[in-house]
């Protein structure tokens, strides 16, 4: 069988701090993945800092877009450089990368289209506030709804996709908080999803985006997004 | 001239179709903008002028004071153009997310070609 090639997409607002560590755990697995880093216009060093670590590709929005057409501009770069493979990796360190192999086992199999690492799949040591844990409940019901499939962590921003969602999110990519969403547009669009359970540490620096104002917009924003899905049309898959 | 709110009406709506037309002569409003205030201009100035058209508009929908209609429709065109704007930014948001993506991808790229010129021209500066 072929090797796949496989990019790492670190979306980066202020993270200054944490990407170094990211980056340099990420080179240090047993498989080299390239890695872009898009630097959603932070106003501290988030550049010169993912610039300092050898064999990473920067790429500097003009201004800031918010994560999803951060995330976007990442995509495009992969379909234009012929990647088979796409994984979005958080910037603050959450995520940890010797989950990746199993993340991308199902897709270098071929089996999915996408994986969506979960902290919910399996017991995991992931603890959060009781709030976030209820809108997540009310997500993963709302969605799992819809989309006819049963998802544990619809938040859940460790994810990785093949050829055809790179193509896919290229043209169409949600925007301000796009996890969700994406879930419910891609599984209207006919592909399939596999959750892979996986562990999450807590941030190691800077602050989560989402402050209590925020996560009621938040709440609102997604259910309105995912609902309002359900009366457009499909969009095409591949 | 007796000053009545019709008077002044007119003077209003006269002195707006001029400001708008001036607009486009400068290039301030686009054509296309235009058009729908002149529309706007021109019906003013038709129920100034005519005001029994307004007085029987009025009393069709039941308004009792005349003038009241104009305000009624006032607000209604004003909730319409003020969503009509909204959709136009929604637009020009997700046009110049794409810009500003294939600027910053431009960049890189830009970035990648100096970086592998450098490597294999010494001193790309000097060269003819």
């Amino acid at each position: 069988m072929e090797k796949k090639k496989v990019l790492i997409i670190i979306p980066a607002y202020n993270e200054q701090n944490s990407i170094p560590t990211v980056l340099r755990k990420i080179q240090a697995l047993p498989e080299q993945y390239d890695i872009v880093v898009i630097n959603d216009g932070s106003k501290d060093n988030t550049s010169l800092a993912a610039r300092s670590v050898n064999g990473v590709t920067v790429i500097d929005l003009p201004h800031n877009l918010g994560i999803g057409g951060a995330m976007q501009t990442g995509y495009i770069f992969a379909h234009r450089r012929g990647y088979d493979i796409a994984v979005q990796v958080d910037a603050d360190g959450q995520h940890n990368p010797d989950d990746l192999p199993r993340l991308l086992a199902p897709l270098i199999r071929g089996d999915v289209n996408m994986t969506v690492g979960s902290r919910y799949v399996e017991k995991t040591a992931y603890r959060s506030t009781i709030m976030r844990r209820l809108g997540m409940v009310i997500f993963s019901l709302v969605v799992s709804l819809i989309t006819g499939q049963k998802f544990t962590d619809t938040t859940s921003g460790y994810r990785a996709v093949d050829r055809e969602i790179i193509a896919f999110y290229g043209r169409n990519y949600p925007t301000d908080y796009p996890e969700v969403e994406a879930l419910v547009l891609l599984k209207r669009a006919g592909f399939r999803i596999a959750e892979v359970s996986v562990g999450m540490d807590a941030r190691q620096a800077g602050t989560s985006s989402i402050t209590p104002l925020k996560s009621i917009y938040y709440m609102i924003k997604v259910l309105l997004a995912i609902l309002i899905n359900v009366v457009r049309p499909k969009l095409k898959g591949a | 001239m007796e000053l009545t709110v019709y008077n002044y009406a007119t003077v209003i709506s006269v002195i707006f179709l001029g400001f708008v037309l001036e607009m486009v002569r400068r290039y301030s409003l686009k054509e296309q903008y235009s058009i729908l205030w002149l529309l706007v201009a021109a019906l003013m100035l038709l129920l100034s002028l005519k005001h029994e058209l307004l007085e029987w508009i009025a009393q069709a929908l039941g308004i009792y004071y005349a003038p009241a209609a104009l305000f009624f429709f006032g607000l209604i065109f004003c909730f319409s153009l003020i969503l009509h704007f909204s959709v136009i930014i929604s637009k020009l948001d997700s046009k110049h997310t794409r810009v500003v993506q294939e600027v910053a991808l431009l960049n890189q790229r830009i970035r990648e070609l100096e970086e592998r010129m450098a490597d294999t021209q010494p001193n790309p500066r000097k060269g003819a």
